[in-house]
């Protein structure tokens, strides 16, 4: 390369005379901005951020907490579950329902009489008949089944 | 420290902004906006940096590269790229202005904005490398290189003086 040092400053120099174009350049609409710019006031260039911050932070804390909730839904659920499986591994003999549909109604009580009559009498007043209780008494609460189920007793 | 009064930041705008847009438009684009929110955002430093006219060009050039990255903005900017005709102002001088804004065009753009920096910016070496983020010696071998390139694509149109 046959390029000078002298060449290259005499170049720079020259290049250096250009003068960039300033069309289109205004100092006053700098300044103006620029003023504007300094007096704007630092508080509410906070807001947007902080308002941000707070929704995040409340974001944060809805979420925690609805972890926190389906966590006790869930520990409340297996609870339940485990109640479940506790009563279904007791025996059926021992449960109180069902010992008392095995008795039925008593033998004096509106039920047993109805379906006494549905049945028929005659198992109804040899059940009655066997009912404890003080003599005479069988004789007495029959008359007065017999009476309130119509003319049957009669006959 | 207060920042930097009217007086002095309209100076400065006057002195320096026609080549700090120059420098701006070495990324395409205008570069007007850029070179004024860089004095803008200057106004408002408190305290202002110490070194005004190299924290200008740092700010410019985190600009245009930001622009340059930003997609539909390159997009917009294809539309309105500047001609380097427009770089110079034609006067009547050893170089022609136009033919020299072509050619340093040509020039990859890590070279040409050292060059510009240097030459128009009137940055130091050293304020040249830091900005450009290498080394002294490496921001001197591109300048010296680019000046030669640039005095190969001008050949013909520029003569040296032979009493220099």
């Amino acid at each position: 390369m046959d390029t000078r040092p002298d060449d290259l400053s005499e170049l720079e120099r020259n290049l250096a005379a250009l003068s960039p174009a300033n069309d289109g350049l205004s100092t006053d609409a700098m300044l103006f901005a620029a003023g504007r710019a300094s007096v704007r006031p630092e508080r509410r260039r906070l807001i947007w951020p902080a308002i941000s911050a707070a929704l995040a932070l409340l974001a944060i804390g809805l979420g925690i907490r609805l972890v926190a909730e389906q966590r006790e839904n869930r520990s409340l659920a297996e609870k339940l579950h485990l109640a479940d499986q506790r009563l279904a591994a007791v025996p059926p003999s021992e449960t109180a329902p069902e010992s008392l549909e095995t008795e039925g109604p008593a033998a004096d009580s509106l039920i047993a009489s109805h379906r006494a009559l549905e049945r028929g009498l005659d198992p109804w007043i040899a059940t009655s008949g066997a009912l404890p209780g003080p003599k005479g008494t069988t004789q007495v609460f029959t008359m007065f089944q017999g009476r309130r189920t119509g003319s049957l007793i009669d006959q | 420290m207060r920042p930097l009064d009217p007086d002095s930041l309209g100076q400065l705008y006057r002195q320096h902004a026609p080549a700090l847009r120059l420098f701006a438009r070495q990324w395409g684009g205008i570069g007007d906006d850029l070179v004024h929110d860089a004095f803008v955002c200057l106004a408002r430093q408190n305290p202002p940096p110490a070194n005004a006219l190299a924290w200008l060009y740092r700010v410019v050039r985190t600009g245009a590269l930001a622009d340059r990255r930003a997609a539909g903005r390159r997009r917009r900017r294809e539309s309105e790229v500047s001609p380097p005709e427009a770089w110079f102002t034609p006067v009547d001088e050893s170089i022609d202005a136009h033919e020299a804004a072509r050619r340093l065009a040509e020039l990859p753009l890590d070279v040409r904005e050292i060059i510009v920096a240097r030459l128009w910016g009137g940055l130091t070496f050293d304020e040249v490398s830091r900005l450009v983020g290498c080394s002294l010696a490496t921001a001197h071998r591109k300048y010296q290189a680019g000046l030669m390139e640039l005095r190969k694509r001008l050949e013909g149109r520029w003569t040296p003086d032979p009493t220099t």
